[in-house]
């Protein structure tokens, strides 16, 4: 049941859009016990149900596709999979401190970036 | 101020720092099992200007590029028998409904202080995934 609730709250993360797709590492690591690179492999395949099922939502609203996105998608494809290869043999501390330190990197980013549009808010009101 | 910035970087140089940060979030992604989203957002976010609609459409584009990243890492992690399908099969449907209530909810709500609540929670988990590396 405990399953079912977090993974509910962490997919709705992930369709918000703040940052929710390291959420489910987190959880299967610290709280469920999982080996780091299991609980990336199974992040993936949860950020492909969650992230497919938002997908639909946000095309039916606006086109979201454009040149510079379809160059993205195809430079990123193989870099990725070169990335997936190296996380097999390398050391399941190396992505945990890589996965921690960008957390952070990203956390106080959007925290920064949020901080600024309450003050241009704010200076908008005033 | 962003659409300064999107004016002063045109042509080539665009199109070389798009390869540059593209490579960079797919190699996070399929290293780190996540992240190459953070890459892209802050590039969209960077080269096309900000305001309300544009982070959102840089939120939806993001979602476009990393789905198709995540496959191929998923492939690559499911080839190597590192993805528990089993847990998958239980939460596949509330995995379903959250990713279409966020979404929806996306378009609905002011997020700000969502995003600070979540980005102390990010910070967090980071600092506790980095203790436990070292």
């Amino acid at each position: 049941m405990t399953d079912i609730i977090v993974s509910f709250i962490i997919a709705v993360i992930v369709g918000l859009g703040i940052g929710g797709g390291g959420f489910f590492v987190i959880y299967l690591t610290l709280c469920m016990n999982y080996g780091q690179i299991i609980a990336q492999g199974t992040n993936l395949l949860f950020f492909l149900v969650s992230g497919i099922s938002a997908l639909f939502i946000h095309i039916r609203r606006k086109s979201v596709l454009s040149r510079e996105l379809l160059f993205i998608i195809a430079v990123t494809l193989p870099a990725t999979a070169l990335g997936a290869h190296i996380s097999d043999f390398t050391d399941p501390k190396i992505p945990t401190f890589f996965l921690g330190a960008l957390l952070i990197i990203s956390g106080i980013a959007s925290a920064v970036r949020t901080v600024k549009a309450f003050i241009k808010e704010k200076n908008e009101k005033n | 101020m962003e659409n300064k910035t999107a004016k002063r970087i045109n042509g080539w140089k665009k199109w070389v720092i798009i390869a540059i940060l593209s490579i960079l979030a797919g190699c996070i992604n399929g290293f780190v099992g996540t992240g190459g989203g953070i890459v892209i957002v802050y590039m969209l976010l960077f080269l096309d200007g900000g305001g309300e609609d544009g982070t959102k459409n840089a939120f939806a584009k993001t979602l476009v590029a990393v789905i198709p990243m995540s496959f191929v890492a998923f492939l690559v992690y499911l080839k190597n028998g590192n993805v528990d399908t089993e847990l998958m099969g239980r939460v596949f449907i509330p995995a379903t409904l959250g990713g279409i209530a966020g979404a929806c909810l996306m378009y609905r709500i002011d997020k700000k202080w969502l995003t600070l609540i979540f980005s102390s929670l990010v910070i967090y988990s980071g600092v506790t995934l980095i203790t436990r590396a070292l």
